[in-house]
């Protein structure tokens, strides 16, 4: 339905400090952006930009090995807060169930799912080897509320690369994710289905849901190492 | 997952009529809601499925994770690599076959061109030059060649030892078991024990190499049956596209998820016909 490619290709790969080179093709990408696409000049960066800046600011602030583990999920709670539609997702997740939520559960809800996220996967960047992180394109057409962003992780070891592709809501200016498909599979949608089968089950009963994501978090927490 | 489900034999044929004849059903609920949920995940064989998962859940945590730990500890990362590309070399002519039943021909191609430079250059496929060389891995399977060819999924279906699984591609794989001309020389050579090892290999190869990446979803999930039936449905109709869709623009994944009206249908259909990028008009 007239969605077609921006036929944009930025190979900027992350490299473990910020350099003056990635900047560089940065902004020779938003230059390229603004001559071949001069309606989109409006905006102050693009959806390209705004993930591969998240890229990097994640690797830079998760990645560092002199940190500890709390002080990683800290910064990773940030980032998350500051770049991810954490309210939006959580409601979605919830599927048919969410029209029976209260505000103050919902936002409890919003913050136990997120801490989920945050004891699972913030430990991985304590691992990083230098992956390398690639824009491949951007799918969607100016004005769209929401974008593709298609990206692929590089693993060190020779082993084929890993498809990210990012949803993101554009709100004028602003960007935020709603949505990672890791190799064809969207988290949103899987994490719904599981929150689905527990509320199905349940019969709906949302005090119940809160229980058991109180007690993943806490045993998430008692597994992790400082 | 996916390489458990394409170790299959000809046995799996069996295990799919046993647990058949075994299951139950979950009734069909008449709430609207949960009726489009009910038909969504596709799975009316859910208490049935639910028990066998459980089952291959205490294997896997008594049997196969602990070996596959231990396979990480024991056996040298250069000779685990040679063991895996090894068996991966070996499923190379059931993707032939598979690609060219679905005319994808370019695929058909590198794998064969994988197959003859790994087996003649890389020692018998232990190593894999070919990806060295550039040349691109494709898996192919009859269930994906069927699903091409039109036919539906069915029920989901888990199986015994064998993972996630449902109808369709669990005949696929039975008919990948018994044309696979790799399976039917060890058959023949070594009987039921050669395709033992093989399968043990498969399966030792394929946990060792997902351990933190299984551990991680099972201990961040509320529901891990739920989180592997969605996880296998989407990656399963994402291989079945080749990462395609058929607008050419997406990866592979659902497409764009609408986030604004929470109620509509945001699945979308199995195995990406057609109308399946879904795209947000505002």
């Amino acid at each position: 339905m007239g969605r077609r490619r921006m036929g944009k290709q930025t190979t900027s790969s992350l490299s473990h400090r910020p350099s003056r080179r990635d900047t560089m093709i940065s902004a020779g990408a938003a230059f390229l952006m603004t001559s071949f696409f001069p309606c989109l000049a409006h905006a102050g960066k693009t959806a390209t930009q705004f993930i591969e800046k998240l890229g990097e600011e994640a690797i830079l602030q998760l990645a560092d090995p002199d940190i500890s583990n709390r002080e990683r999920e800290r910064r990773f709670r940030v980032l998350l807060e500051e770049n991810f539609d954490t309210a939006r997702i959580s409601r979605f997740v919830l599927g048919h169930h969410a029209r029976n939520v209260t505000p103050e559960q919902m936002s409890e809800i919003t913050r136990l799912y997120m801490e989920v996220a945050v004891l699972t996967y913030a430990h991985l960047f304590a691992s990083y080897a230098g992956q390398g992180f690639k824009v491949i394109r951007e799918v969607g057409m100016p004005g769209d509320r929401y974008i593709m962003v298609l990206t692929e992780i590089q693993p060190t070891d020779g082993k084929a690369a890993v498809k990210l592709d990012w949803q993101i809501r554009a709100e004028g200016d602003s960007y935020a994710v709603v949505d990672i498909q890791v190799e064809g599979a969207s988290m949103a949608i899987t994490q719904r289905e599981e929150y689905t089968a527990v509320l199905d089950r349940s019969g709906g009963d949302i005090p119940d849901l809160l229980a058991q994501l109180r007690a993943k978090v806490e045993n998430l927490r008692s597994d992790r190492t400082d | 997952m996916k390489q458990i489900f394409s170790i299959g034999r000809s046995g799996i044929l069996t295990a799919a009529l046993a647990a058949l004849l075994l299951g139950g059903c979950a009734s069909r609920p008449s709430d609207p809601d949960a009726l489009a949920y009910y038909l969504e995940t596709g799975d009316p064989l859910e208490p049935m499925n639910r028990a066998i998962f459980q089952f291959n859940e205490i294997t896997d945590k008594v049997i196969l994770r602990p070996a596959a730990i231990g396979y990480r500890a024991v056996v040298p990362k250069g000779v685990r690599a040679g063991i895996h590309n090894f068996l991966n070399n070996m499923k190379s002519p059931i993707t032939i076959l598979n690609a060219l039943l679905q005319g994808e021909g370019v695929r058909a191609r590198d794998t064969f061109g994988r197959f003859m430079t790994n087996t003649i250059l890389g020692l018998g496929g232990l190593i894999d030059i070919a990806s060295d060389a550039g040349i691109p891995q494709h898996y192919e399977d009859f269930g994906q060649t069927l699903a091409v060819w039109g036919v539906e999924p069915g029920p989901y279906l888990v199986l015994p030892l064998l993972g996630p699984s449902n109808f369709r591609d669990g005949i696929g794989a039975g008919i990948d078991g018994a044309i696979d001309p790799f399976g039917r020389y060890i058959s023949n050579e070594y009987g039921p024990e050669g395709a033992a090892v093989r399968y043990t290999l498969n399966a030792l190869d394929w946990r060792a190499s997902n351990l933190k990446t299984i551990d991680d979803l099972r201990n961040s999930s509320l529901d891990f049956y739920a989180t592997v039936r969605s996880g296998f449905r989407q990656r399963r109709a994402h291989d079945i596209r080749n990462g395609r869709l058929p607008d050419g623009d997406f990866t592979g994944g659902p497409g764009v998820i609408d986030f604004d009206n929470m109620d509509m249908d945001m699945e979308p259909p199995p195995d990406g016909a057609p109308e399946n990028g879904k795209t947000n008009n505002q």
